[in-house]
């Protein structure tokens, strides 16, 4: 797809997710799951040596973190953090994790303090992989 | 806080009423027990520790009653990020112990079942709790529960009324938050094979880097007083011995089952067994003493 | 105008700023006062009528929000001939990303609309000033505020945020 299209397209959907997550709908994950995906299609499109390239590769890691999807956040990055980007990109990248790292240990505060967070999304996505009882591995 | 969790491949196999005794046992000894009841599904634990709806004599009663919350409700309300976490007191309550040791036991019930309220909770449950959930977040639902009750109530035990069958819960509240694994089956092949595979899992489950591997305790319930002759289901049992834990036999380094004998006293009012007019002579509780020292590590049980 | 703009985000925001200045009793052809880099000049803005029965139905602040974005993208073409590339999200620290071409050179605008419905817009553009100077990647940083009790307009130049990383 063009990335005028492509422009276009995110625009609405930043602009949805937005006003989503403003009054607490719980579709807004799905929203920021959309938002991801055309970020994403945006980072292909662009190079990162572009301010746009970079502009939408930080906003595919932020938006699926926002979506829920800890695993495609991680993967987007460690991707982008392979290419010959800025350093100040990389930075930006590894920034925006270690926030999202802060606020669930925050969050399950209990939790946090016997268990690495990276460690347990880790283990919980190889439950989902795995299936119950890790018997669909 | 050691955690053990109480699980069965098929229902119906006297799971509930063993934890419920543990839990009752433990607490007269002196320890601190929390009781979770994690079979959302057909919640029952809070009957066989005289809560909720039961019947005496005919009438309609109840030794304590139920909190208005339980697991579901809490868990779903910190999946959601409910800060500061929901009050113990609205989803726990205490169970009356005699003991003079210093024991206590407190319930978490799976919710307000029978009451229409919990199965409109249960409902949504899978969408917010979101236990495969990529980010993790149902999954750390529960280990922040866990690490919570035993940072803040500090038990010497949280016993785990773990759903039965493959289900995700299931699978977590054995995998990941037990240290033990008391698994209970029956004296037929269906039981037995669906137990094996899950024991087998269990053993080679990833585990969190502070955790140790998970024990197994198999327990053969319901047993009669002649055991099934039949070459596959010994060389099953034979197999859950050697990844789990038994008991010595009559032949020295020869190793058995725990089994529960069946209990044709209990009826349908199936309550808790210890501290009954029944009494301590029934064959079934001496089997529960006896699995309690080695599940618990006790030494010699109560006379 | 804005090519890359959604349309149905652009009917949308029109008819906010439409709701904004008809609720504070102005009509179409009403006069605008513009600062641009403190350059100052006078215009008249244009909107097709409002349904001002419904104005209940909307957010008092998103009517305040969003009309002043559809006032300030028509006067970021009008006056430097900058068209949007694409929304950014809120981390960017600004609500537009757009392209300058004036000049033959493409450079990459950032820009932070804000709205204010009664009283100074100064107060706001300095706050919106100090929020798109965080932005990075991009070659001019700008805030917009638009005032709606008496029609305004100011765009400034913010100067980057540089932060030790």
């Amino acid at each position: 797809m063009e990335t005028d299209a492509l422009n276009t397209l995110v625009s609405g959907a930043i602009w949805r997710a937005e006003q989503l997550e403003t009054h607490g709908v719980r579709p807004a994950s799905q929203a920021w799951a959309e938002v991801c995906s055309l970020e994403e299609e945006l980072a292909k499109a662009l190079p990162v040596a572009e301010a746009e390239g970079r502009i939408a590769r930080r906003g595919a890691v932020r938006a699926a973190l926002k979506a829920g999807d800890y695993a495609r956040a991680h993967a987007l990055a460690d991707g982008y953090l392979a290419e010959e980007a800025p350093r100040s990109l990389k930075t930006a990248l590894r920034k925006i994790l270690e926030e999202d790292a802060q606020a669930m240990a925050g969050r399950f505060r209990f939790a946090s303090k016997h268990h690495s967070w990276r460690e347990a999304q880790d283990l919980a996505r190889r439950f989902r992989e795995a299936g119950a009882f890790g018997l669909a591995a | 806080m050691e955690t053990v969790a109480f699980y069965s491949y098929k229902g119906g196999v006297g799971r509930s009423l063993l934890l419920a005794n543990a839990a009752r046992f433990l607490a007269t000894l002196g320890k601190g027990v929390v009781a979770l009841d994690f079979d959302f599904e057909a919640p029952g634990l809070h009957y066989k520790l005289g809560g909720g709806q039961s019947y005496v004599d005919g009438r309609r009663s109840s030794n304590f009653p139920l909190p208005a919350g339980g697991a579901v409700p809490y868990l779903i309300a910190t999946a959601e990020g409910a800060d500061p976490p929901p009050p113990f007191d609205e989803h726990m309550m205490s169970v009356p112990v005699p003991t003079e040791a210093g024991g206590w036991l407190k319930l978490m019930p799976a919710g307000p079942a029978p009451h229409q309220s919990y199965w409109v909770a249960l409902k949504d449950l899978s969408d917010r709790l979101r236990l495969t959930d990529p980010s993790g977040r149902g999954f750390m639902a529960l280990l922040d529960l866990q690490a919570r009750i035993a940072d803040e109530l500090r038990p010497d035990y949280l016993l785990i009324d773990a759903r039965t069958g493959v289900t995700e819960l299931g699978g977590l509240a054995t995998t990941v938050l037990a240290d033990t694994v008391v698994c209970l089956f029956v004296a037929n092949q269906e039981s037995l094979d669906g137990t094996l595979t899950v024991v087998e899992a269990l053993k080679g489950a990833p585990r969190l880097a502070n955790q140790k591997p998970i024990r197994v305790v198999p327990v053969l319930s319901r047993t009669t007083a002649k055991p099934p002759e039949d070459e596959r289901f010994a060389a099953g049992v034979k197999r859950l011995l050697e990844l789990g834990e038994g008991k010595r036999g009559r032949i020295r380094n020869d190793l058995a089952l725990f089994g529960l004998p069946h209990d044709g006293q209990l009826g349908a009012w199936e309550r808790l067994l210890g501290g009954r007019i029944a009494g301590p002579f029934s064959p079934l509780y001496q089997a529960y003493l006896e699995l309690f020292q080695r599940v618990f590590h006790l030494g010699a049980g109560p006379a | 105008m804005h090519p890359r703009l959604p349309t149905d985000l652009a009917v949308m925001m029109v008819g906010r700023a439409a709701l904004a200045l008809e609720r504070n009793a102005h009509t179409p052809g009403v006069g605008l006062s513009l600062d641009v880099e403190r350059v100052l000049s006078k215009g008249l803005l244009s909107w097709p009528a409002a349904d001002l029965t419904r104005v209940d139905q909307h957010d008092h602040n998103r009517i305040t929000e969003d009309g002043a974005e559809a006032v300030a993208l028509a006067l970021a073409h009008r006056h430097r001939a900058w068209r949007v590339i694409r929304r950014m999200q809120r981390e960017e620290h600004a609500d537009w990303l757009l392209e300058d071409a004036r000049e033959g050179v493409r450079q990459v605008v950032a820009l932070e609309i804000s709205g204010v419905d009664r009283g100074s817009i100064r107060a706001r553009l300095s706050e919106k000033l100090a929020q798109v100077a965080k932005s990075t990647d991009v070659d001019q940083r700008w805030a917009g505020v638009v005032g709606f009790e008496e029609p305004a307009a100011a765009f400034h130049f913010a100067k980057r945020q540089h932060r030790g990383n």
